[in-house]
């Protein structure tokens, strides 16, 4: 055989073994994209947590890849990790944590809103939905208030960083700016804040608190009831287990005092309402929520959405979270009309 | 000059003939079914596995965890062992604590080989109470001289005790505390609350 046509022999060899490793890596990763997860990502041991929630949860009948991207894609990201899960794999490294980063989270976040337009719709009305910028570009509040690692306890918990590499001065004097001016625009607070996907709620809701701390959602019944006081007495707080996860964040300080800091847990005529009884889930609107319990009249027999409170008017001294009788009264309960 | 006679074939174009063709489809189908026939074979095998360990061998897992169990036993709320130490230490041991992968590879030896002279079982197969005294004689380091160098048999106690309650009461993020177990026995309100305190700029 001529040198040219050994040349030409090995170069023709060497395209055909190229071409049957590509197509053994698509054929491997079509396996992963069309297979049943139960026999495909649940194979790792590192997912068969993942994969047992996700198959006794309501959103069962999708499959990872509606949600997670599919395994053939040209995501090179993607494709970088899914070579470096099988490396440490087979070479029996620690494995990382396999964690959603926050681009994952708002990616997610698109599939959500393609099954449920309504419910986004709703969050995307509602002070849920604010942006980066509209939590940590507030020169009012950053004046008052040094930000710290555990802003992102609530706004931006999944982001990928601590404060330092969100804003570039954490501090009061400014001036503020976010060193990734993409993430200005970005929901700080996504669904994923609130839900666990993968799980599945005895009474059919999937609330959960993500704990970035932790990088793990908690369900309802496993969050802790925070007793509060007010003026020295015991608050009667709802027992409505969704209240445990708003107070997570609209939280009390650290004496647990109602009404300081976020916390906005109702005392006086409204002691023991739930958020929820007043504030829709996902917009957080509380319009029309008076009807639900008030007759047309009050007990002293004024339209109570005409009272003179912080439903009616933001500029009203008498927050609505906390409002009593006595408040317009002269601290005295008036006689039933 | 005179006109040139135009040939009536026209040229060959370059491209790939039948033959090369069928060939690279050939190739192709065979690299997916390989493809697909591996990875099949490969995620059934693991399919089911329990976590691997990074550093502890099966005999040294059990000596461990028996040990481990004798420092938090568990009752009605988990022990060490179902909290999940064993997956902190073996963890920590390729990463954070990798500077006692010694400590423990030859303690571990030096305390199966003490329960074997003076029990003839190996430690995992002892009786709880007979566990349990050979435990404190761990700590005393009242052990066979012979069988522990270095480490000694009280430096051994007091790094596996350390490790435990590491593995035990911290965070799950860790590897230990399996389901928040040691948060849950002690009550704690966790996720715990830590809220705003307003405080005055001029405070910081």
């Amino acid at each position: 055989m001529s040198p040219m046509a050994r040349r030409r022999l090995l170069l023709v060899g060497g395209l055909y073994a190229a071409g049957f490793l590509v197509s053994a890596a698509v054929g491997s990763l079509g396996y992963f994209h069309f297979g049943s997860p139960g026999r495909t990502c649940a194979s790792c041991h590192e997912m068969t947590g993942a994969h047992a929630a996700w198959s006794g949860s309501v959103h069962s009948t999708l499959h990872c890849r509606e949600c997670h991207g599919g395994s053939l894609t040209l995501d090179a990201h993607a494709l970088g990790a899914h070579v470096n899960r099988l490396v440490r794999h087979f070479t029996r490294a620690p494995g990382e944590v396999i964690r959603l980063r926050e681009e994952d989270v708002l990616r997610i976040q698109q599939s959500c809103r393609r099954c449920h337009p309504d419910t986004y719709a709703k969050w995307a009305s509602s002070g849920h939905a604010s942006t980066y910028a509209r939590f940590f570009l507030d020169p009012a509040h950053n004046r008052a208030e040094r930000m710290a690692p555990d802003c992102l306890r609530c706004h931006g918990m999944f982001f990928d960083g601590n404060i330092e590499d969100l804003v570039s001065t954490p501090s009061t004097s400014g001036p503020w700016a976010l060193r990734d001016p993409a993430k200005a625009a970005e929901p700080a607070i996504p669904c994923t804040a609130c839900h666990q996907v993968h799980s599945a709620s005895p009474d059919g809701r999937l609330a959960h608190l993500y704990v970035r701390r932790e990088g793990a959602h908690f369900p309802l019944a496993e969050l802790p009831a925070v007793p509060l006081t007010s003026g020295g007495a015991q608050v009667r707080v709802s027992a409505d287990p969704r209240q445990r996860l708003c107070v997570q964040c609209h939280a009390p300080n650290a004496f647990r005092l109602a009404g300081t800091g976020d916390d906005r847990t109702p005392v006086g005529v409204h002691e023991g309402l739930s958020c929820l009884d007043c504030h829709s889930g996902h917009s957080g609107s509380a319009r029309a929520s008076c009807a639900a319990c008030h007759p047309a009249d009050s007990h002293c027999g004024v339209d109570v959405e005409r009272m003179d409170t912080s439903f009616h008017s933001k500029a009203s001294a008498h927050n609505i979270h906390s409002v009593s009788c006595g408040d317009c009264h002269g601290g005295v309960r008036p006689a039933r009309r | 000059m005179g006109v040139q006679p135009q040939d009536p074939t026209p040229p060959a174009t370059p491209g790939v003939s039948r033959r090369t063709a069928i060939r690279m489809i050939a190739v192709g189908s065979a690299g997916v079914a390989a493809g697909v026939g591996l990875t099949a074979v490969v995620a059934r095998r693991d399919r089911g596995a329990a976590r691997p360990r990074f550093f502890f061998s099966p005999r040294e897992e059990a000596t461990l965890a028996a040990f481990c169990e004798q420092l938090i036993p568990g009752d009605d709320v988990p022990g060490a062992v179902e909290a999940g130490v064993i997956d902190f230490i073996d963890l920590q041991l390729v990463g954070p604590h990798s500077r006692f992968q010694g400590l423990y590879r030859a303690g571990i030896l030096s305390l199966q080989n003490t329960s074997l002279r003076l029990h003839g079982l190996p430690f995992e197969d002892l009786d709880g109470p007979v566990q349990t005294e050979l435990v404190s004689r761990v700590e005393k380091g009242s052990c066979p001289a012979d069988l522990w160098g270095d480490p000694s048999a009280s430096a051994f106690f007091g790094v596996v005790l350390d490790h435990t309650r590491q593995g035990f009461y911290g965070s799950p993020r860790h590897g230990g505390n399996r389901g928040y177990a040691s948060y849950r026995m002690m009550g704690l309100a966790y996720p715990n609350l830590i809220g705003q305190n307003r405080y005055p700029a001029e405070r910081g």
